[in-house]
């Protein structure tokens, strides 16, 4: 069992009936039942196992339809699911329970994958750490003293544990580019627009994309291909049509890593000690392998963080507008003002963090400072995509690291500042829009927890960065 | 700065995000925002007289993608499309009525 630990080979081992779905799905909702590590918020094992059963038979009247077919996986509770509850790991939509579903869950069902559960993330994707969560922090697989990151730290767990094959997170500032970073495990933030953004929970509008949790880059690819579907209900979205990039990926002959990787050595000598070692020693071997590594500046990241923390809030507090204690989710009515009911609905519903985002956001919008601050952070965000454009005029993709840390223990961060900090690598890419992919590599010698790096890429080269990972990541096993 | 975060701007802020916000809070609130907004005020110190602003990366990264698709690209064809059912829609409203929200009397009787 333990070594069909891949999509692929989960789906070879399908198409020789080496194994069915239903014996693949049990024992995945085996431990997704166990919840050891609290990553569910929802399993749902008859529906999967029933799934699972129609898939056999329809892999074995008509072979297997997609790389996906029969593989079961899960999403972040913040996918609209239809008639499956979706929390957002918010108390105000406990019990909330969608008449529709979103299109990544559309897309999937699609694929013939089969949905195992929701898993926990950091109320609305607010977070880097996974606590600020009603269902209680998600704990790191590898070490119970250790966060696995957030926001969308469910999903990095089940597929650490072996409670999927794969998950769909969502990341708005790196929320799944840390975690998968955090974990050892491969994540992938698409260029701004190439999957819809239908039925995501929004948090902020002009960073969010959903985006696939693996082992490999070629798992991604076979995700992604799937995800990358033209949605006329997501106007954000470019309908230039579904990514082709696994079988790309399987019929490359060409191995040699032929490619110009951009850095800036002072990101990654701003990193801990123990992260920086492994850093330098991953770009030795890559060079070691054929890759040409050029050293690039990109002089406005420095100030990603302010802006990110403007815009990101500005769009929540607009957002999150739509809670009302009206129309769904938690209302408290206590008085016969209607007022008080948006009031006291929110301000229960509502955890810390996301009363903060909102009240900077609403701030940040508010008469009389909206010109000092949210346009002044829209200028900015120009000035660092503008780094981005200028860099990759020199290279074809920019090596940085994912965090300055490894994982972090629980309670170790006690300011919201400090916690903000921990995106400072991977909110330049979102606020670019710009695909992100975030590679294992090595294990720190402080704390034994897992490091990596990201490899960007310009817009919409999606695939070639899949392809390119892909070749990376077989020459650094 | 060229204003103070206090007190009044917590609370005005919290009224206008339709949030209630206790003493406590208020306080914890107003020394966060103390220090978000003076490390965000670093934003003052660049030149952006002549920059404009960044709003939607899709907006920004059209050619990159627009030769892909056809030119004369229109919005979708106003065709009316099967909506949600309503008595699924109000499934998850708080109160309701007759496939209605139900909510407090927004005007008195007079």
């Amino acid at each position: 069992m333990n070594e069909l630990d891949t999509i692929y080979k989960a789906h070879l081992a399908l198409k020789e009936k080496k194994i069915s779905s239903f014996e693949l799905t049990s024992e995945h909702l085996k431990v997704a039942k166990e919840n050891k590590n609290n990553s569910f918020v929802s399993v749902l094992e008859d529906a999967a196992l029933e799934e699972s059963k129609i898939k056999d038979e329809e892999i074995s009247k008509t072979g297997a339809k997609s790389f996906l077919h029969g593989i079961p996986y899960n999403l972040k509770d913040l996918f609209i699911t239809k008639n499956i509850r979706t929390t957002a790991g918010s108390k105000i939509l406990y019990n909330y329970i969608p008449p529709y579903d979103g299109a990544t869950s559309l897309n999937l069902k699609k694929s013939g994958a089969v949905l195992v559960g929701k898993v926990g993330c950091d109320e609305f994707g607010m977070g880097s750490s996974n606590e600020n969560t009603i269902f209680g922090p998600v704990q790191h697989p590898l070490n119970k003293d250790f966060l696995p990151g957030g926001s969308s730290g469910g999903s990095a767990v089940s597929v650490l544990e072996g409670a999927s094959l794969f998950s769909i997170g969502t990341d708005t500032g790196g929320s799944v580019r840390l975690p998968a970073n955090f974990c050892g495990l491969v994540g992938f933030k698409p260029t701004y627009g190439r999957v819809s953004r239908f039925g995501q929970i929004a948090y902020g509008s002009s960073l969010d994309q959903a985006a696939p949790f693996a082992k490999t880059p070629l798992d991604i690819a076979m995700i992604m291909d799937h995800l990358s579907t033209n949605d006329e209900l997501d106007s954000t979205q470019a309908p230039i049509g579904n990514m082709n990039s696994a079988k790309k990926i399987l019929e490359n002959k060409e191995n040699s890593l032929n490619m110009t990787v951009g850095y800036d050595p002072s990101m990654i000598d701003a990193c801990r000690e123990d992260v920086k070692e492994n850093l330098q020693a991953s770009i030795k071997d890559l060079k070691s392998k054929g890759v040409k590594f050029k050293e690039i500046t990109l002089p406005h990241l420095k100030y990603s963080i302010a802006v990110y923390y403007v815009i990101a809030t500005s769009e929540a507090s607009s957002n999150l507008a739509r809670f009302d204690g009206i129309h769904y989710g938690l209302s408290v009515r206590e008085s016969a003002d209607l007022e008080e009911t948006y009031k006291a609905s929110r301000s229960i519903g509502f955890g810390d963090e996301v009363k903060r985002r909102v009240l900077l956001g609403t701030f940040c919008l508010s008469s009389g400072y909206a010109d000092e601050y949210y346009k002044t952070a829209c200028k900015v965000r120009r000035l660092i995509y503008n780094d981005f454009q200028n860099a990759f005029k020199e290279c074809d993709y920019i090596y940085s690291p994912v965090c300055a840390t490894t994982a972090f223990e629980k309670n170790k961060i006690s300011t919201p500042l400090e916690m903000y900090m921990n995106d400072l690598y991977t909110i330049p890419v979102n606020l670019a829009g710009l695909p992100s992919i975030a590679l294992p590599y090595g294990k720190s010698s402080m704390n034994q927890m897992p490091t990596g790096f990201q490899l960007i890429a310009n817009s919409f080269k999606d695939e070639e960065l899949l392809l390119d990972s892909h070749k990376i990541f077989e020459v650094l096993k | 700065m060229s204003f103070e975060i206090n007190k009044e701007l917590v609370n005005h802020i919290a009224a206008l995000a339709r949030l209630n916000i206790n003493e406590t809070e208020i306080l914890e609130y107003e020394n966060n925002f103390k220090s978000i907004v003076k490390y965000i005020d670093q934003l003052k110190e660049i030149d952006v007289k002549d920059v404009e602003a960044f709003t939607n990366p899709l907006v920004e990264n059209i050619h990159f993608y627009e030769e892909n698709i056809s030119k004369t690209r229109k919005e979708r064809d106003d065709v009316v499309h099967k909506s949600l059912e309503v008595k699924d829609v109000i499934r998850n409203a708080p109160d309701s009525k007759n496939n209605e929200f139900k909510l407090q009397a927004v005007i008195e009787n007079s």
